[in-house]
């Protein structure tokens, strides 16, 4: 028991802070403005994705085979807090959990074409769950795959498909059996669609963070090879992708950059007195607590990914990250704000802005990460179950 | 990066957990605490002759040369079973820092004779109206080369079941570090009660016959060891305790039908017992991390104060849900979790609350960020 870096992972971490330093570019800052290119998408964001994957950082987890550096999830992670922590929009779902679902089920076909290009910054994937009438009760999805010879015929319409508009693929979870017989969630494929092909359309959703998407899907004629895994095996790759996705949404990576930043700003701030606002009393309180339960996070997620590096991760407690990690985002997001202040609800393009509006921004779109990802009653039902074997409901 | 446990410590914790689960039944506490003998003298000899008391001692003090680890999950052990032993304030807090000192002949011998079984030393950290250990107002002074303490110090574990103890004081403007005998001449020992039914007691010393362990930067870097030491051990008692009472409500509520169902399968129960389970996990992380760096020797650092801020809310939060998902039950002398709950009041307090530990890492915290933003 040593929970500290070694001596390697901490130089990572200090290399990956140094070069993330470099990609931030003010062009990139100024894109990002942009609600549209706000969590990525613009051509320079994909000119730095490009940089980032070209030089091999995209695939530090990975295998050689693939591209890769073939570190372990440890490292994947600190490169991934790094990035985070610079604020750049890293597309985590795509890199960190649907890439390597992909290399692991994925034909060959896959592997050459789409993971490849995902290691070389070249390809960004939105995941296609949620409907309009299946949210948290995912297996009741209804858009559809039918077997049409070699290729399959895809219908349906999909919610809060992020990224979608500029999204080069989309992991769709679509029905492919429809015995009644059956357990809904036994008869669903996954399908990664090109978002190129005729019949896929999209229109945005303005949230009160960010522009997410509605996806169509009419009449889609996908070739067999784009299916993942085993027709209606799907459910399998849906909680596979999850588990990597409650960590990646947990990373402390964001709210570690930002904590640096109010701690900063209010050491050079003064008072009406003169005082540097950190010394006022509930100031370095609640940032003091805001450290200390930052901290269990980070803990809380570098054990997962120890856990993943030494076997399998508990399902407990991932569930258990996911909570802990998106509840306290919101708690940390409203000290912070409360030690900015008032002028703290300035936004980015206004005059007087602090730390360019970027708390105005967060505490909007941190309140999707507890319901995000497997909503938080969801994952208490895991708990209760998994960690502390409780019966089950019937439902 | 490393959240394994050696074998050694794993093997440890496991002859622990036998010794005290199997000895301390709700039965046995029962009749000690009708007979008002708290200490259980065959549980702690038992665990000596197993030379758990002495697993982080060297080897040649009967010990088995195992890091501070191994004694923080010892500590673990005694809060899954409440076990009545005065492992955490003689051991950790008293014996495990006095090794440092162990070329002094008058600490080898009390050590010896703590490793033998045949004397306890126990800590004297606070006193009435100043629960800081560092700013002690009692006071040391010299006269003909002899020692001699005078002050009050109270809430001493086990004082009148020892027969020495290690305590702080002041000399001048200096902390001082020494031992008093508690057979010796000046020192009074009256006993109190506390929520736990653990023996502690004040002591009251008028130039009671001490011996020195030295003066200024040496008793503060010893002090420093006790404070860490015993916080980390009681924050590891503290993960004992919490995963035993969700254990023991979650095991009740899984039980218990109400409307012709088990309690536990209404979401509100559950997700109660689920944020309990999140809790103690998040305690066990951060005492993972405290006793990894007091086990390098690292007395100063934040994970140990940022520990004990989460041993004080998560003792709090489970201690409460566990009662209230039991009603009634939960809250009877008959049923054990009560003993549960008198201790995790007892440890969210004890050697600082949770706001205390907060207000000293917000100190630090703005001192370093006011020094980086002149520099």
């Amino acid at each position: 028991m040593k929970i500290c870096y070694t001596p390697e992972q901490q130089a990572l971490k200090e290399k990956v802070a140094r070069y993330m330093q470099a990609i931030m570019t003010p062009d990139l800052l100024e894109e990002k403005k942009d609600p549209q290119y706000f969590e990525g998408g613009g051509p320079v964001f994909r000119e730095k994705m490009l940089k980032m994957g070209r030089e091999g950082w995209l695939g530090l987890g990975w295998p050689v085979e693939l591209g890769g550096k073939a570190f372990g999830p440890m490292e994947q992670h600190i490169f991934t807090e790094e990035v985070m922590a610079a604020g750049f929009p890293y597309p985590f779902l795509t890199v960190d959990t649907v890439g390597p679902m992909l290399a692991q089920h994925g034909s060959g076909f896959i592997r050459e074409t789409v993971v490849k290009e995902i290691l070389k910054g070249n390809i960004i994937i939105s995941v296609g769950y949620s409907e309009p009438g299946a949210g948290t009760d995912l297996a009741s999805l209804k858009t559809r795959a039918d077997r049409d010879g070699d290729d399959w015929i895809i219908n349906g319409q999909k919610v809060w498909t992020s990224l979608g508009h500029f999204a080069d693929y989309v992991w769709l979870a679509a029905r492919t059996n429809h015995d009644p017989a059956i357990k809904k969630h036994k008869g669903i494929t996954i399908f990664l669609v090109p978002t190129s092909f005729e019949g896929f359309s999209c229109t945005p959703i303005h949230t009160l963070g960010m522009r997410t998407n509605a996806t169509y899907y009419q009449d889609i004629r996908v070739p067999d090879k784009y299916r993942i895994g085993d027709v209606d095996g799907g459910w399998k790759l849906i909680t596979g992708q999850l588990n990597r996705e409650r960590l990646s949404i947990v990373n402390p990576g964001m709210v570690t950059g930002l904590l640096e930043q109010v701690c900063q700003w209010s050491a050079v701030t003064r008072d009406y007195n003169g005082e540097p606002l950190i010394n006022t009393p509930w100031v370095k309180e609640s940032l003091a607590r805001t450290a200390t339960e930052l901290e269990t996070l980070k803990l809380l997620c570098w054990k997962q990914a120890w856990a993943m590096q030494n076997g399998n991760p508990e399902m407990a407690a991932s569930s258990a990250a996911k909570v802990y990690g998106s509840e306290f985002f919101v708690e940390a997001y409203r000290r912070l704000l409360e030690v900015v202040g008032q002028a703290g609800t300035l936004a980015r393009d206004s005059v007087g802005a602090i730390l360019q509006g970027k708390l105005e921004h967060r505490y909007r779109v941190a309140s999707v990460l507890t319901f995000g990802g497997g909503t938080n009653e969801i994952q208490r039902d895991i708990i209760a179950a998994a960690g502390l074997w409780l019966p089950r409901a019937a439902r | 990066m490393d959240f394994s446990y050696p074998d050694t410590h794993i093997e440890i914790r496991e002859l622990a957990g036998t010794i005290l689960g199997d000895l301390t039944t709700s039965d046995r506490l029962k009749v000690q605490e009708k007979n008002g003998a708290y200490l259980d003298n065959d549980i702690w000899r038992q665990l000596m002759v197993s030379g758990i008391h002495t697993a982080s001692f060297p080897e040649n003090l009967y010990g088995m040369d195992m890091d501070y680890m191994a004694s923080a999950l010892v500590a673990e052990c005694i809060g899954q079973s409440v076990a009545s032993i005065p492992f955490i304030p003689c051991i950790v807090s008293a014996a495990l820092p006095l090794l440092s000192k162990v070329d002094d002949p008058v600490v080898y011998t009390l050590l010896e004779a703590v490793a033998e079984g045949k004397k306890l030393v126990t800590t004297a950290l606070i006193e009435p109206g100043n629960e800081n250990p560092f700013m002690p107002s009692a006071t040391a002074l010299v006269h003909n080369g002899n020692w001699y303490v005078s002050g009050t110090k109270h809430c001493v574990p086990y004082a009148r079941e020892s027969q020495s103890v290690l305590l702080f004081a002041r000399k001048g403007k200096e902390l001082w570090a020494g031992i008093v005998n508690l057979d010796g001449s000046g020192s009074m020992v009256t006993e109190q009660h506390c929520t736990t039914q653990e023996p502690q007691y004040m002591l009251t010393m008028e130039q009671a016959v001490a011996h020195s362990l030295g003066q200024g930067e040496a008793a503060e870097k010893l002090l420093k060891a006790v404070v860490a030491m015993t916080t980390v051990a009681y924050c590891s008692m503290a993960v004992g305790i919490a995963e035993k009472m969700t254990r023991i409500a979650a095991d009740y509520t899984s039980q218990r039908e109400q409307f012709g169902v088990p309690v536990a399968t209404f979401q509100a129960v559950a997700h109660r017992l689920a944020s309990c389970y999140i809790d103690t996990e998040c305690l066990r992380i951060m005492t993972q991390q405290a006793a990894s760096d007091v086990s390098r020797g690292l007395y100063d650092s934040d994970s140990i104060a940022m520990a004990k801020v989460w041993c004080g809310d998560v003792m709090h939060r489970v201690s409460q849900a566990a009662q209230h998902v039991h009603g009634g039950t939960g809250i009877d002398r008959d049923y054990p979790l009560f003993r549960y709950c008198l201790w995790a009041k007892h440890l969210e307090l004890v050697l600082g609350n949770s706001r205390v530990h907060l207000a000293n890492l917000a100190d630090k915290l703005a001192v370093r960020y006011l020094a980086s933003a002149t520099s």
